[in-house]
């Protein structure tokens, strides 16, 4: 028995509907979208869904339904799915230092611009405040983001290829549309402890004093304990 | 696996058995659960690849499902004589009607090649197809209210999004008079085309929305992957250095649009991050990311012939290093 090239279009257009509404059901969408885009995938579910409902429904005595899946076919319908193979073996992955030391927009991201919707609100301080405080003396006086004030940060622990051990380099991922388009904001660490006793993209829950070195603001005096991956992943700019 | 004699007398084509394809699938299930297994998702190129490969698609393809809607929608329900009438419009009503329309169509560029596609092959003239496909994802109002949102709003704001919107045109135009003006035919034949042959609207418009869905899609994947392993192995601080020559920087944010492949609704926020370079050759980037990157580079080479890609690269990237050098002195 064959399948024919209408079931096997079928099969990619049902699967991908329920690739999307498993990202959704499973929380996984933050781990490749951010807010603006999150909306994308159940608009994207519920599309294909009505599509492949559309599709099963009106082909049932087209052209398509008599002709035979061929082998050429199969191999490209088997492209099309190959975003949900990878997307279900990554479910846990999520980008570290190899991906925030290629970022050119890690080296000198521009916060001035985000200063005033960071401004605004009790938002608690993190890797994004404490950068655009140390680039905006406004944001900083206005949020206490100052040397003395107490931080708790959340991270990996960022060391580029060939870059030094120390000081520890804690980071986040800040997303706006998808990972393509992430930036990662690494805040340095001065801790009690060697930062050579962590390993490169360990997840790390830092807490400590801000302080002023070199023109950068650092968190000193840091005590330092391993974290699980959280859940979510990656921060978000708040747009 | 069977082999079939074509009706036609074609060469046998081989069918795929229903047994092949459920082994194939429990394979599939076997080969996942020992990858997760494997801790392979650790590795850090492997999770760099991957993630920016599936967040690319997973973005890009329920707009190529709209444009596919659209498509199908024109292939089903617009008459024929309405796209003869157009056909017949000078080619100087076509165009500026083409880039009228591409700024009122809010999809990004995966969406608005099938749409373009489509308007070709019903008889509208091939340089305001490309017109519109080129225009739509740099100057629908979604796109430019991210820029504006993008830098700030203010008066670097208003300036951006003129810049992009001016710019975005001005390449669509030039592209579409360079490639399209003698209106030879463009597009490239597709296997699937010859069963379009329907009893109702209805299943001509899911038969039409499905096959330009996965058609599309399978190239937008492709460049998807193309577009996370550059992500991966390519250390985008090389550019650093040249960020502050007015040519090469520029050159090398076009280099860089090309090699991202973002989505337009979302890359004047990375634009806008790139501090090292001038605003205009952000403008550089916010131009021509719509026009020409990795993912569309796969797509435009299934669409078009004739060297497409070569002939839109030939244009665009002079016209978008000149007119963001004309912004930079202007402002």
């Amino acid at each position: 028995m064959s399948l024919t090239a209408r079931s096997g279009r079928l099969a990619v257009l049902v699967a991908w509907t329920g690739f999307l509404a498993w990202l959704v059901l499973a929380d996984q969408v933050p781990r490749y979208l951010g807010p603006r885009t999150a909306w994308i995938v159940p608009a994207g579910a519920v599309g294909l869904a009505v599509a492949a409902v559309a599709y099963a429904r009106w082909t049932r005595s087209a052209p398509v339904a008599r002709r035979a899946l061929t082998v050429t076919e199969t191999l490209r319908l088997s492209a099309v799915l190959a975003p949900i193979l990878v997307g279900l073996v990554m479910s846990g992955a999520t980008l570290g230092s190899l991906a925030a030391g290629n970022k050119l927009a890690g080296r000198g991201i521009d916060l001035t611009n985000l200063a005033g919707s960071l401004g605004r609100g009790g938002k608690p301080i993190d890797f994004l405040l404490v950068r655009g405080a140390q680039e905006d003396p406004k944001l900083a006086r206005e949020r206490g983001i100052e040397p003395g004030r107490a931080v708790e940060l959340t991270g990996f622990v960022y060391r580029p290829a060939g870059g030094p051990g120390r000081p520890l380099r804690l980071a986040r991922f800040y997303i706006t549309c998808c990972v393509a388009d992430s930036v990662a904001i690494d805040v340095p660490v001065y801790a009690t402890r060697d930062a050579s006793a962590y390993r490169r993209d360990a997840w790390l829950h830092v807490s400590g004093v801000l302080a002023s070195r070199h023109g950068e603001l650092v968190v000193e005096g840091a005590r330092v304990g391993r974290v699980p991956k959280p859940k979510h992943p990656y921060k978000l700019f708040a747009l | 696996m069977a082999v079939a004699e074509h009706p036609t007398g074609a060469p046998p084509v081989r069918r795929v058995p229903l047994w092949q394809v459920t082994v194939a699938f429990w394979v599939l299930v076997v080969v996942v659960l020992a990858l997760r297994a494997s801790g392979l998702p650790d590795s850090p190129r492997i999770a760099t690849f991957g993630l920016v490969f599936a967040s690319i698609a997973v973005e890009a393809l329920p707009f190529v499902l709209l444009g596919a809607l659209v498509s199908a929608a024109v292939a089903a329900f617009v008459p024929d004589r309405t796209f003869e009438r157009i056909g017949r419009l000078p080619r100087a009503l076509q165009i500026p009607g083409a880039a009228a329309c591409a700024v009122a169509f809010p999809v990004c560029e995966c969406g608005s090649v099938p749409v373009a596609r489509r308007l070709i092959a019903r008889g509208v003239h091939p340089a305001a197809g490309i017109v519109f496909m080129l225009a739509a994802p740099v100057v629908n109002p979604i796109v430019l209210g991210s820029t504006w949102v993008a830098y700030g709003g203010g008066r670097r704001g208003a300036e951006m999004v003129v810049g992009r919107a001016a710019l975005g045109l001005v390449v669509a135009v030039t592209s579409g008079l360079a490639i399209g003006r003698r209106g030879e035919a463009l597009l490239r034949a597709r296997g699937d085309e010859e069963d379009h042959d329907h009893d109702s609207r209805g299943a001509s418009f899911a038969d039409h929305l499905a096959s330009d869905f996965l058609f599309m899609g399978r190239f937008v994947v492709l460049g998807a992957a193309l577009a996370a392993l550059l992500q991966t192995v390519v250390p985008q601080g090389l550019a650093t250095g040249l960020a502050g020559t007015p040519v090469l920087g520029t050159l090398v944010l076009i280099g860089l649009a090309f090699m991202l492949s973002l989505c337009s609704e979302a890359d004047a926020f990375v634009a806008a991050s790139f501090v090292a370079f001038p605003l205009h050759a952000q403008l550089a980037f916010l131009a021509f990311g719509p026009v020409l990157d990795t993912k569309l580079a796969v797509l435009y080479g299934a669409t078009f012939r004739g060297r497409f890609v070569l002939r839109l690269l030939l244009v665009a990237v002079p016209t978008c290093l000149l007119g963001s050098l004309a912004f930079g002195v202007l402002t």
